[in-house]
């Protein structure tokens, strides 16, 4: 079971769930929440492959809000993970043209909603 | 989430089963452009694209709603309503203080007391020294 997975076997898992190619919209999204589930930081090699697989599905907002959780996680840790976690997936961020949350002005508030939960 | 598909700005979700815009044809010919290069967009449409799917940013879940201000204020007016009924009721529907209360009559009630010598062991009797006639 999942709880049971050693560290390098839950990264290769992830990253082969999402190297593949059949995956659509929910499929993608069914994974990070998954991922989110954990409560964690994800490598940045599966943050790759999720972005990767986010780009073969056509959803650039869901890569944004992932990006978002990500960097919500990474803050309540240590102020320096996040940025180091971009540095090192930099390059698949300027390949694919995904803004970082910082980058887009998401991560202040920018508009306010009467929210009647 | 929950069998209906349904919208929901949570944190503990963050991708919820629908989207938060409507298909409007402007929407949908964003998402056309959404299928090529992604370099290709402006900064303005990548954020429409992520407010056509999405309400509120986690910046914006997160953000203090000054609630704490609305329901403050009806405590305090709670409060003051309190208060001032019982200014009303001490000033003007209780009776005063009858006169046993005075320092004159407590006096005297004391010295009767001592009299009688209630509580000799370990009351208030004990505590005069009848001998010397003063407390101990």
């Amino acid at each position: 079971t999942q709880s049971t997975w050693a560290e390098e076997e839950f990264d290769r898992r992830m990253i082969a769930f999402f190297k593949r190619t059949d995956l659509d919209g929910w499929w993608v999204r069914k994974g990070l929440q998954e991922l989110h589930s954990h409560d964690m930081i994800p490598e940045p090699e599966i943050c790759v492959e999720a972005l990767k697989a986010c780009r073969r599905v056509n959803e650039i907002s869901v890569a944004i809000r992932f990006l978002e959780v990500v960097r919500i996680n990474a803050n309540c840790h240590d102020k320096k993970i996040w940025p180091w976690l971009v540095e090192q997936i930099q390059p698949t961020l300027c390949e694919l043209g995904i803004p970082t949350p910082e980058q887009i002005g998401f991560d202040k508030p920018e508009f306010y909603y009467e929210t009647n939960h | 989430m929950n069998d209906n598909p349904s919208y929901l700005d949570f944190q503990d979700y963050p991708m919820p089963a629908v989207r938060w815009a409507p298909n409007t044809p402007e929407v949908l010919s964003l998402r056309e452009k959404e299928k090529g290069d992604w370099k290709s967009l402006s900064v303005e449409e990548k954020k429409q694209l992520y407010r056509n799917s999405y309400c509120q940013t986690f910046a914006e879940m997160d953000a203090p709603t000054g609630d704490w201000k609305r329901i403050l204020a009806y405590c305090l007016y709670g409060f003051s309503v309190a208060v001032s009924l019982m200014i009303y009721s001490y000033l003007f529907v209780f009776p005063s203080t009858p006169e046993t209360l005075n320092q004159e009559y407590t006096d005297k009630m004391l010295k009767r007391v001592l009299k009688q010598n209630q509580g000799p062991i370990t009351g208030i009797a004990s505590k005069y020294d009848y001998e010397k006639g003063e407390w101990k």
